[in-house]
């Protein structure tokens, strides 16, 4: 599941929409989404269908289905099964529902779609026009763009370990988990520094040591697309806090 | 203490490091939630929060050993932070993982302890400690949920990241003795 989800990552699609956006806007949408969501509870519906039009425009309709089902569960756990057995009751069932269905779909959809619409090198050049310290954005390329590495190493460790007897399968996990992490991670961790070693010799000879400004293959900035686009989002999460709550106070009043 | 010697800028040779152990600090956790989720092992109220923080802690503790500097743990943390923003979409918890990166620099930094056998696993201990309280408390605060159940099960989480952190550290530290005794790292 991981693997085909940094598959997906891996996909570009140069003629996207999304794509091509400034990630900083992508970026400013995204908090500005999570950050209604937290605060304005009588507009998550609203929210949620934002959310689910942008899911299906960008393909992603597969992971608004699935973290929505994930929700569902979620709450079935806990306001059906977990709080009946404890005797304890909410004021408001309906929100206790938002809470754990609506928002928790609003947030991993929308980080989903960040994190698959958005290209790493321009993530990178975006974070550094941001003037985040470059020994911020360095470690965070570098951790991005070694996962699937360090998945390959996982698996080959793995195998080493089935060699030995050491991991018969998942179950052998379950009954021992403390001798398996063990025998995991000490590799993993040796061949970690291995790698990092391996890594800043290639990087010095290539010169990313080397003090002063870099240029990049592709220019990032703001245009009308960027602009119009956060206009959308902007307007959007507006109008939708403003009508959810004028509804709300006349339903009440 | 902050030194001269200490804000002199990172090496690449560090920032690899760091981005690398970041990376596997990264699976491991993806990991081992999943295991606990495909368990069902998730139901234990506070296991989840231990073992990510005992498997992530034991890694940190690594990077904290070789790179005995202020600002080693902000940094895994701010990366950290960027991961959290750009996978989950949550900009309070990636907030999160940042002040509790800097507390327990802070802390190490203010105790002098960069280098001391038990600075590392108290600014450990430190560093998830306020991220997950800052991390749990806020969804509560925002009203995620509302029920009292809710507030014990974020109590027994907090507790549970707490003590994985110090049992990852000591595990971290008797890993790193017996890798230094080896002679696979100085």
């Amino acid at each position: 599941m991981i693997r085909s989800f940094l598959q997906k990552m891996g996909e570009r699609e140069p003629g996207d929409f999304f794509e091509r956006l400034d990630p900083r806007a992508k970026l400013i949408a995204l908090t500005l989404v999570t950050v209604a969501a937290s605060l304005e509870r009588e507009a998550l519906v609203g929210l949620y269908a934002i959310i689910s039009a942008l899911a299906i425009v960008s393909g992603l309709w597969k992971m608004l289905v699935f973290s929505t089902i994930g929700g569902i569960v979620m709450w079935l756990g806990f306001a059906n099964l977990l709080m009946p057995l404890t005797g304890d009751t909410v004021e408001d069932p309906f929100m206790l529902f938002a809470g754990l269905v609506l928002r928790l779909s609003i947030y991993s959809v929308v980080g989903i779609w960040f994190a698959v619409k958005t290209n790493l090198y321009d993530f990178g050049c975006a974070l550094e026009k941001w003037r985040l310290p470059s020994c911020v954005v360095l470690p965070f390329i570098i951790a991005i763009r070694f996962v699937p590495t360090l998945l390959a190493e996982f698996a080959a460790v793995k195998d080493a370990m089935s060699q030995r007897g050491l991991y018969t399968g998942p179950r052998s996990a379950f009954t021992n988990p403390a001798q398996t992490f063990r025998c995991f991670i000490t590799p993993m961790l040796i061949r970690s520094l291995k790698m990092a070693d391996e890594l800043t010799v290639a990087a010095e000879t290539r010169g990313i040591g080397r003090l002063g400004g870099r240029s990049y293959y592709r220019e990032i900035r703001f245009t009308r697309n960027e602009f119009a686009f956060l206009g959308c989002v902007l307007l959007l999460v507006a109008v939708n806090s403003v009508l959810f709550r004028s509804y709300l106070m006349g339903w009440f009043i | 203490m902050i030194t001269r010697q200490n804000i002199k800028p990172f090496e690449f040779r560090d920032l690899a490091l760091m981005g690398v152990l970041s990376a596997l600090a990264t699976v491991v956790s993806v990991a081992s939630a999943m295991v606990i989720h495909a368990t069902g092992l998730i139901a234990v109220p506070g296991l989840s929060g231990f073992l990510v923080g005992l498997t992530t802690s034991v890694i940190i503790y690594v990077v904290l050993r070789k790179i005995p500097r202020f600002g080693a743990l902000t940094i895994m943390a701010a990366v950290n932070a960027l991961v959290v923003l750009l996978a989950m979409g949550k900009p309070w918890s990636a907030l999160a993982v940042l002040v509790g990166g800097l507390a327990g620099d802070a802390y190490m930094a203010v105790t002098r302890g960069h280098r001391g056998r038990w600075s590392p696993i108290v600014a450990l201990v430190v560093y998830r400690g306020i991220r997950e309280v800052t991390g749990l408390v806020m969804p509560m605060l925002i009203g995620v949920t509302q029920s009292r159940v809710a507030f014990y099960i974020m109590l027994i989480s907090i507790l549970g990241g707490i003590c994985g952190a110090f049992v990852g550290g000591l595990s971290g530290r008797s890993l790193m003795d017996r890798l230094a005794k080896s002679g696979v790292v100085r």
